[in-house]
């Protein structure tokens, strides 16, 4: 949960590099334009949410799942992401059936020790997921 | 709504931090779960919305080497799909182009009062 604001915050070096690629080089971001679309960005993710959640919630749904975000980009009029959206969408998917595999894998291998991955912040952020 | 087709990050990785936008995303009142699969979406969504935002941006900018908060600001005030952020991003005026502002609205309130009497 968010216990102090700036949790609220999407970091600065992210959000900066994020804006430089999508710029041609040597173009100068001044320090307020790079504030204001991250402060946009963090209230682009709320409003999609919010716009995914009334989706959910309409099908009686207490989980907003891929489909609702989605639906709810199209909703919140924002038809272009959609289709790179749902490319991304299967890579996700893939990369998540891979881990799994490489995690049988590993179990098999090591033959009944409980099983020990790396913990990265993805796999940490999916198991606190499923918990909730 | 048009996208520009030029660079936007080709990898398949979301860079964003996932705790972080989950974190935010909790923060709704009226949120109770999100699948797995779709907060990676919404991280792709919100890295395609910065990069898209900063493009269109550019664009309106009379400058070619360098990107301000009042071109976000234009882009933010004239943008259909983008009224979620007027009141964040409000254009930037000088306090003279105010005080002009403010001076044309008492000599309007004005003319409406008269015009009100002269109705009555």
């Amino acid at each position: 949960m968010a216990e102090k604001l700036e949790d609220l915050n999407l970091p600065n070096t992210i959000v900066t590099r994020l804006i430089k690629d999508a710029l041609p080089d040597n173009v100068n971001v001044s320090k307020e334009a790079r504030m204001a679309v991250a402060k946009a960005a963090s209230v682009f993710v709320l409003y999609l949410t919010n716009s995914s959640n009334v989706v959910a919630m309409a099908a009686n749904r207490k989980t907003i799942n891929a489909n609702d975000v989605l639906q709810g980009l199209k909703e919140a009029d924002f038809v272009d992401f959609i289709p790179p959206l749902q490319e991304a969408l299967e890579g996700f998917k893939k990369s998540q059936r891979e881990k799994k595999d490489a995690s049988a894998k590993k179990k098999k291998d090591k033959d009944g020790k409980p099983e020990e991955m790396e913990v990265e912040e993805n796999e940490a952020a999916e198991n606190s997921e499923t918990e909730n | 709504m048009t996208m520009n087709k030029s660079p936007i990050n080709k990898s398949k990785e979301t860079v964003l931090p996932l705790s972080r936008v989950r974190t935010i995303m909790k923060s709704s009142p009226d949120v109770e779960n999100i699948s797995q699969d779709s907060l990676p979406l919404v991280i792709r969504a919100t890295e395609l919305f910065i990069q898209h935002l900063s493009q269109m941006a550019y664009k309106v900018g009379k400058s070619k080497d360098s990107l301000e908060y009042n071109n976000l600001a234009e882009v933010v005030q004239t943008t259909d799909n983008m009224t979620f952020l007027r009141e964040i991003m409000p254009r930037k005026i000088t306090v003279k182009e105010f005080r002009e502002i403010m001076k044309r609205k008492v000599i309007e309130g004005n003319e409406i009062k008269t015009q009100g009497k002269l109705d009555s």
